[in-house]
């Protein structure tokens, strides 16, 4: 009973870093309609500037972090102006979009490959405190990703509310060609997009990079999980990429649980397969007229 | 001159993976992303038969054929009721469920550790030993397998498929029944491509499941989108630029710490390019969309 308990807690605290990932991942794919196979290229390219600054660099931690998202955010709008746009203007579909991100994400994968080598790099932290509530027992950089990541989530959800740039931005993904005739900057607001969505990959980046390290070859898996949490809790509705990525976490540690860890992606995959089949819209979808659908 | 059998023998194999991914891809414009899934069931059924059963080639090789095809029946149904951007998703999903039994199921399929030992075919009082021999029949399994193939990209079912390729609704009131049709098409080139699978078991006498991950998948597919598709020069090309490719740059001089990522780099940027230059690829004419 403890060790479920504990493993449900790490759940939550994996499940409070998913949702960041489901966040920058479905903001992409709901507004431009990309599978944005590159933002797992753009999560290591993330987890490498911090190593490079942290380590490399003797810079402090909350430093390091800051300039990341800075230079994440960089990389977004340099992918959208040199990879995206130009097919954009060509009108390519999405399956062509796919492919080139898909070579996008092989280039950045092997880049970091060639220059910091294929070993896993690791930050020393010293020792690392830990809390005891109750039964189970948490540590302090698990406490960091927990509240960092549901205080990012819960501030962007209210933005997303309240702002006007965001009501925008979702037109955007319904219309794309509606916006300029509303006298919108269509390809600002793409901008926009695509440097929320690396800061979004490069805060988890980096305290996935402190808390296990990291290897070139991670950034799949990552954004994996990120493309099984939209797509299992709905795509049309951030509270579905949430509720999806929060399930996913919670079905791992289960699996951990019952099973054990080698199995987590038979459950990440199954999860997706059968909530496709289920309910292929997802967990929490929008109503949708039956012409819209397709 | 092993070097050099050795470099025919794998564009022997895979000529007939992309091949037979050619009939779903090209032809039933279905990007699928668990084709090294199915080489891989292929394989390792093969690989079991022989060392497990002590089955001899023939029998075992139609036995690979078989439960490749009846594992591929039962992943189509999922996922054909998926086009498009779905029917990839759905396709890296099983390819990923697999990949992760084969490397889980330790009692059954050995895990990380693979299976080694796998004896080289023998029929009708015909030992292959040496790389000669076996270039010999890997050729006569292309000899047979892509007249069956090249058959079936001209007969009716593969025009049908073109034609579901190109607008499935109005082949529909044409009274095409698409599913089924995919549904053939799917398990078809599962069952092709068990064949290659088992012919580099046999080969390289070792399998374990990195040679059947989601990048042999990537692979498999990049194969197609760079050479091309829907035709039958386009998958050739493609086989013989990604095979070569790699070699070409180790008579460069490059050292082998960087080849591999070199080369990556270079698959990379030339999806990209192609995607956005030529999206049909260098020699096919189905227009990725």
């Amino acid at each position: 009973m403890n060790l479920l308990l504990q493993l449900l807690a790490n759940g939550i605290v994996n499940g409070a870093l998913y949702m960041m990932l489901a966040v920058g991942f479905g903001l992409v794919y709901r507004t431009t309609c990309i599978f944005h196979i590159a933002y797992g290229g753009i999560y290591i390219a993330s987890a490498y500037f911090f190593y490079t600054f942290a380590v490399i660099a003797h810079l402090s931690i909350i430093a390091s972090v800051l300039l990341t998202v800075g230079c994440s955010a960089v990389l977004g709008y340099l992918m959208e102006h040199l990879l995206y746009r130009p097919f954009y203007r060509k009108r390519a579909s999405s399956g062509v979009m796919l492919i080139a991100s898909l070579g996008m994400f092989i280039i950045i994968e092997n880049s970091i490959a060639l220059l910091f080598g294929n070993e896993i790099k690791t930050i020393s932290r010293g020792l690392s405190e830990s809390w005891r509530i109750g039964p189970i027992l948490i540590m302090d950089i698990q406490m960091v990703e927990f509240a960092v990541g549901f205080v990012t989530v819960v501030f962007f959800w209210f933005a997303v509310r309240r702002l006007w740039i965001f009501k925008a931005i979702w037109a955007m993904g319904d219309e794309p060609d509606l916006i300029p005739v509303l006298g919108l900057p269509l390809f600002r607001l793409r901008d926009v997009v695509f440097m929320l969505s690396s800061v979004f990959v490069a805060v988890p980046a980096c305290l996935i990079t402190l808390d296990v390290g990291v290897d070139p070859h991670m950034g799949i898996s990552y954004m994996l999980i990120a493309a099984v949490s939209v797509l299992a809790g709905g795509i049309g509705r951030i509270n579905g990429w949430i509720t999806g990525a929060m399930l996913l976490a919670i079905l791992q540690s289960l699996a951990v649980w019952k099973f054990s860890s080698r199995w987590i992606d038979l459950v990440t995959f199954c999860l997706l397969v059968f909530m496709l089949l289920l309910r292929p819209h997802g967990l929490i979808s929008t109503r949708s007229r039956v012409e819209e659908r397709t | 001159m092993n070097y050099l059998f050795h470099m025919l023998i794998m564009i022997g194999i895979y000529s007939m993976a992309a091949y037979s991914l050619n009939l779903l891809v090209g032809y039933g414009g279905l990007l699928s992303l668990c084709h090294a899934a199915f080489y891989g069931i292929g394989a390792y059924a093969y690989a079991l038969l022989t060392s497990k059963f002590a089955i001899p080639f023939i029998p075992a090789m139609l036995g690979a054929i078989a439960i490749t095809a009846a594992l591929a029946l039962l992943i189509s149904f999922p996922a054909l009721r998926f086009r498009g951007d779905m029917f990839v998703f759905v396709t890296l999903g099983f390819q990923m469920i697999v990949f992760v039994i084969l490397y889980n199921w330790v009692d059954f399929t050995g895990g990380p550790y693979g299976i080694p030992g796998i004896p080289r075919p023998s029929f009708f009082g015909f030992d292959v030993n040496n790389t000669g021999e076996y270039l010999i029949l890997v050729a006569a399994a292309n000899l047979i397998l892509l007249p069956l193939v090249f058959a079936l990209y001209r007969s009716p079912f593969g025009l049908t498929l073109k034609a579901l390729r190109e607008d499935e609704r109005a082949s529909a009131s044409l009274g095409i029944h698409g599913f089924l049709h995919f549904l053939q098409a799917m398990v078809l080139s599962a069952a092709f491509v068990a064949v290659p699978g088992a012919l580099y078991a046999a080969y390289v006498t070792y399998i374990d499941p990195t040679s059947f991950s989601l990048q042999e998948s990537i692979f498999q597919v990049s194969i197609l989108l760079l050479g091309g598709s829907g035709n039958r020069k386009g998958p050739f090309v493609g086989v013989v630029i990604m095979l070569l490719l790699p070699e070409a740059l180790r008579f460069l001089g490059l050292p082998d710490t960087v080849a591999p990522n070199v080369r990556e780099i270079i698959y990379g940027s030339m999806l990209i390019i192609l995607m956005y230059a030529r999206p049909q690829g260098i020699a096919g004419e189905f227009k990725v969309r």
